[in-house]
């Protein structure tokens, strides 16, 4: 074991032979096990540590470990706040605060998660703490979003410097289960939202923040949005916001959060989630299992109920949601009620925040009432997905049993559903609201909807679009499963989908209020309506065949109707989250989506712009407050200043791979940059901050070292990008327009030339000199020396140096003529 | 440890240090540890790398404990030829400077400010030229570098050329005292062999 000090890390690197791992150098977890037990074995005493960072070589591991002390065992890991017991047998401790590695951390608070291999630490809120059987400690954690993760579906949108984007929406990617121990440390977040409900941040606070945020990216239709309904994902919104001071978290709902925990203790023992835990090096996936098995616990609960109340078709559908709950989640229908009540409860809340007028009814109702909600929100889905068929998807998830029968009947039916639409009103005042709402807006309600709404939206969408939503699944998946105009879709994508069916219902409660406004906003659009539901016939029809076949096939198909079908839908306002749909999954939509996504892409900024225009005005407010970066609105040709690039000093955290691997990877993907024309003066990092600041691209740079024949004019620096496209990106844009350095330098950028191929290279002018005597020989080449003026090599020593001087010349005389070249153009400048 | 002060550190250390360039790629640390601590005390060797084939440069920092020494190893350079690792192509050294530095700190906290050119503006244009310029002067610069290559290789071949033609003699000469034949020929002219 061989060890190297630098700066606070220590790294290690130790023999892998030590680790029996075999020819596939795979990182496993009991490799960190035995690293530490090995690291405490060598020095002979209890260190605590952290393993930052592995590098595996063939021969060697090579770790960087932080913070080594010596410490008592007891220091490193401590609960402090005990919350509520769950589970089946009461195994499971939840926790509301603890310590860990000297740092407290308590129930929302924002972490950076670190993966190994990742340059750069997640960023999360904690949502859960617990601890199981066995001192297996986990959390739940809801993830933000670096602008630079999410960059394919940002577009154009500017982001702070510093601000990241909160998980909203449903699916992959929302939050995950991971071990406690990924917590690599403890994350400034604020929430810069101006929305009322959140405390505004000081301008201390401000300065002291780490990353801000106030918006959110929903992980289904890859939208971003600033609004933040009642909840976001399943959290509410008041966690989401920043904390007041002295505020007491709990104060509000206890009922949620104990129906929260009771919840919880359901995906505990539901095995799916450890399992998939399990494996700690996938934990920090945030698309991994774990993400769907929360769901599930929330989802089928509320599907289970709504489908209980529900008329007997509805029970078909929770006899099925309940199988598939069960088979997925496994958790007793019991909880699932209790959860469902609680949701509904908070359903109501919601309703009565966002509803002025009919909601207060609706919260004096009880438990019923909500379920009536529910059942409503349904109802008028179905209306809706009768009339839009969109609707139908998501409302069809409660009624999922139904939804493929309705559907087939509904394109043909549509009148029924109407009626559907009337007990609603009936039941519930806020239904009707929504309903009139959508009636009168058709399709806009739905398109209307925000992010949140997306989800709605994006129910609604698949309605008519079934085939659609069969592309667009992949990303669809956790909502769409759940509704039944997709289930036959679903089911080809999986069963897992199921659960989110319910979230869908609750989700539109919640929603309602926005679409309301979505609504207003929006205005006309019967005329959609009419065309939706004549595309609605159609895609019905296919659909239906769809659905009875099943058949991936049917996606192609739809793809190729949906695609007017989106149009419509982007024209009537619902474009937008279809768009986002289609564009938002993560490479897993099929063949259809390309086509739609930019047919909707298109329509939906168009349309979008006009509900973004607020959404905007708002983003340019909030990002005053946050930091006045040069970069954010000034007109393009302004001049910006290239600070250091923020949180830079947060990936010290992991040490990153030597520069020579990461050229050559770099390098034979295709991202290494090389950069003429730097001034001279410029540190790598200072590279690193122009490029981030100029292209909103972070990369590695390295200034190319000055030799005896390099330019004194100017110097040259490689970057690394992270992708391709960036790096194409950049390369086009420094040809094609011209970013001036400070000192009147315009940036060029090329392609790295090829690489050197190490010690293959030859080298002229060593010579086997076997001269007068052979020991002399031998001593010459294996020692250095200075050569003596009777020796032949001396001579031919005096013919190196001569050409060295020659070259010397060459070199001097080029860069003289260079720099009167240059300076002739620049003195050209001046003078204009 | 301050700005300021970390350059002034910086500053200092490249005082200490000798570029040397025209080396041989098999040099390693060692070798060059070895070979400067006949002069005094190395502190560190710092290889220059070169990631593209073109650059062809082989060179290293090293860092000697005191300015002087430093010095003093550049000027015994310059008068002599020194050879390290191999011959007859000497090692050059020169001073070192700042920009050779790969770790170099920030001068001191001072504000980059970039600008994107508004092609309209005039200056667009005069700037696409300097961007152009900057293009040629690297080609240049690389074709220089073949050239100069070439030109070693010439040098190299030349030399190695000599060396064998050289070598013939000696051999010659050898064999010729080996095999009596020298020994012969002084009989034959009634002349004395004198051994050497």
């Amino acid at each position: 074991m061989s060890m190297k000090c630098e700066g606070g890390l220590i790294s290690f690197r130790i023999s892998l032979a030590a680790y029996r791992l075999e020819a596939e150098l795979s990182i496993e977890v009991s490799l960190f096990s035995d690293i530490s037990r090995d690291i405490n074995r060598t020095f002979n005493c209890v260190l605590r540590f952290r393993i930052a960072c592995i590098h595996i070589n063939f021969n060697f591991v090579e770790c960087c470990i932080l913070y080594m002390e010596n410490i008592d065992e007891d220091l490193e890991f401590k609960w402090l706040k005990k919350k509520g017991v769950g589970g089946k047998n009461k195994e499971v401790q939840f926790y509301e605060s603890f310590i860990y590695d000297g740092v407290k951390y308590a129930l929302y608070d924002c972490v950076y998660m670190y993966k190994e291999g990742l340059q750069e630490p997640y960023i999360a809120k904690l949502t859960k703490i617990w601890e199981r059987k066995g001192n297996i400690k986990k959390v739940k954690v809801h993830w933000f979003f670096r602008p630079e993760e999410i960059s394919k579906w940002l577009g154009n949108t500017k982001t702070l410097e510093n601000e990241i984007l909160f998980a909203s929406g449903e699916g992959h990617g929302l939050t995950n289960i991971n071990s406690l121990e990924s917590i690599a440390g403890a994350c400034n977040v604020v929430c810069v939202s101006k929305d009322c409900r959140n405390p505004q941040p000081s301008a201390e606070e401000l300065k002291a923040a780490d990353f801000v945020f106030y918006r959110t990216f929903d992980v289904q239709s890859c939208t971003i949005s600033d609004k933040m309904d009642d909840k976001v994902g399943d959290l509410e919104i008041k966690y989401v916001f920043n904390q007041k001071e002295g505020e007491i978290p709990e104060s509000i709902p206890k009922t949620k959060e104990d129906n929260a925990t009771s919840s919880e203790p359901q995906q505990l023992p539901t095995t799916i989630v450890p399992n998939k835990l399990d494996d700690d090096p996938n934990q920090l996936k945030r698309n991994i299992t774990p993400t769907e098995s929360d769901k599930l616990n929330d989802r089928p609960l509320k599907k289970l109920k709504a489908g209980g109340k529900n008329p007997p078709e509805e029970k078909h559908a929770e006899t099925e949601v309940a199988q598939e709950s069960e088979k997925l989640t496994g958790m007793p229908s019991k909880k699932s009620k209790v959860d469902n009540t609680n949701k509904i409860q908070v359903d109501v809340n919601k309703l009565k925040g966002v509803e002025t007028s009919g909601t207060k009814s609706e919260t004096g109702k009880t438990d019923k009432a909500n379920k009536d909600d529910m059942k409503v929100s349904i109802g008028p889905v179905d209306n809706k997905v009768d009339n839009k068929e969109r609707n139908k998807t998501p409302t069809g998830s409660d009624r999922l049993p139904n939804q493929p029968l309705k559907k087939q009947k509904s394109d043909v039916k549509n009148p029924p559903m109407v009626d559907n639409k009337s007990k609603h009103e009936e039941k519930l005042p806020a239904d009707v609201r929504k309903l009139k709402g959508a009636e009168t807006l058709g399709t806009n309600s739905e398109t209307g909807k925000t992010d949140k709404a997306n989800k709605d939206d994006m129910k609604v969408s698949l309605v008519p679009l079934n085939n659609k939503v069969d592309n667009k699944e992949g990303n669809k998946t956790p909502t769409g499963s759940g509704r039944l105009p997709n289930q036959p879709l679903k089911k080809q994508k999986s069963d897992v989908k199921n659960p989110p069916m319910v979230d869908n219902k609750s989700k539109h409660e919640e929603k309602l209020p926005a679409d309301v406004n979505n609504l207003k906003a929006l205005g006309t659009s019967g005329v959609t309506e009419e065309k939706l539901n004549q595309k609605n016939g159609k895609v019905s029809s296919k659909v239906t065949d769809d659905s009875e076949g099943k058949v991936i096939k049917k996606s192609k198909d739809d793809g190729s109707a949906k695609l007017p079908d989106n149009k419509k839908l982007g024209n009537s306002g619902s474009g937008k989250d279809l768009v986002a749909n289609s564009s938002s999954p993560k490479g897993k939509s099929k063949s259809g989506l390309p086509l739609n996504s930019t047919a909707n892409n298109k329509e939906s900024k168009e349309e979008q712009s006009s509900e973004n225009k607020r959404k905007l005005t708002m983003n340019k407010s909030f990002k005053l407050p946050a930091s006045l970066t040069d970069k954010d609105k000034k007109s393009a040709y302004q001049e910006f200043v290239c600070g250091p690039k923020p949180n830079d000093d947060k990936s010290s955290w992991f040490r990153q791979l030597p520069w020579d691997e990461r050229l050559k990877t770099a390098y034979d993907q295709g991202t290494a940059i090389l950069l003429h024309n730097v001034d001279p003066d410029y540190t790598s990092a200072e590279i690193e901050d122009i490029i981030w600041h100029a292209f909103n691209e972070s990369c590695g740079a390295k200034i190319v070292q000055r030799t005896a024949v390099s330019s004194p004019h100017y110097a040259q620096a490689i970057i690394l990008l992270k992708t391709k496209e960036a790096a194409q990106k950049i390369l086009v844009k420094l040809d094609e327009e011209c970013l001036m350095l400070s000192n009147g330098r315009p940036l060029v950028a090329t392609n790295c030339p090829p690489m050197s191929k190490k010690k293959n290279s030859s080298f002229f002018g060593h010579l086997k000199i076997k001269v007068q005597n052979q020991r002399d020989v031998d001593e010459a080449v294996s020692t250095s020396h200075f050569s003596q003026p009777n020796t032949i090599e001396y001579d031919m020593a005096m013919d190196w140096c001569l050409l060295q001087n020659r070259s010397k010349k060459w070199w001097d005389k080029l860069h003289k003529l260079q720099g009167l070249e240059l300076k002739n153009l620049e003195s050209n400048r001046v003078q204009k | 440890m301050e700005p300021s002060t970390e350059y002034a550190a910086f500053e200092k250390k490249v005082k200490k240090t000798i570029y040397l360039d025209n080396l041989s790629p098999l040099v390693t640390e060692a070798v060059l540890q070895t070979a400067f601590n006949q002069f005094g005390t190395v502190n560190n060797v710092q290889f220059i790398p070169t990631h593209f084939a073109s650059s062809g440069v082989y060179a290293a920092l090293v860092e000697m404990q005191s300015v002087r020494q430093a010095d003093e190893i550049v000027r015994e350079m310059d008068d002599s030829p020194f050879m390290i690792s191999g011959m007859p192509r000497p090692v050059r050294a020169q001073k070192a400077q700042i920009e050779m530095f790969d770790d170099r700190p920030k001068k001191r906290q001072r504000k980059i400010v970039c600008r994107w050119v508004d092609p309209s503006h005039a200056n667009f244009e005069v700037a696409k030229k300097i961007k152009n310029l900057t293009k040629k002067h690297a080609a240049e610069a690389s074709f220089l570098l073949e050239q100069q290559l070439a030109e070693e290789e010439k040098l190299h071949n030349q030399q190695s050329e000599t060396l064998k033609a050289n070598y013939k003699k000696y051999e010659l000469i050898d064999g010729a005292q080996a095999d009596g034949t020298a020994k012969r020929l002084a009989t034959c002219y009634e002349t004395k062999l004198h051994d050497f």
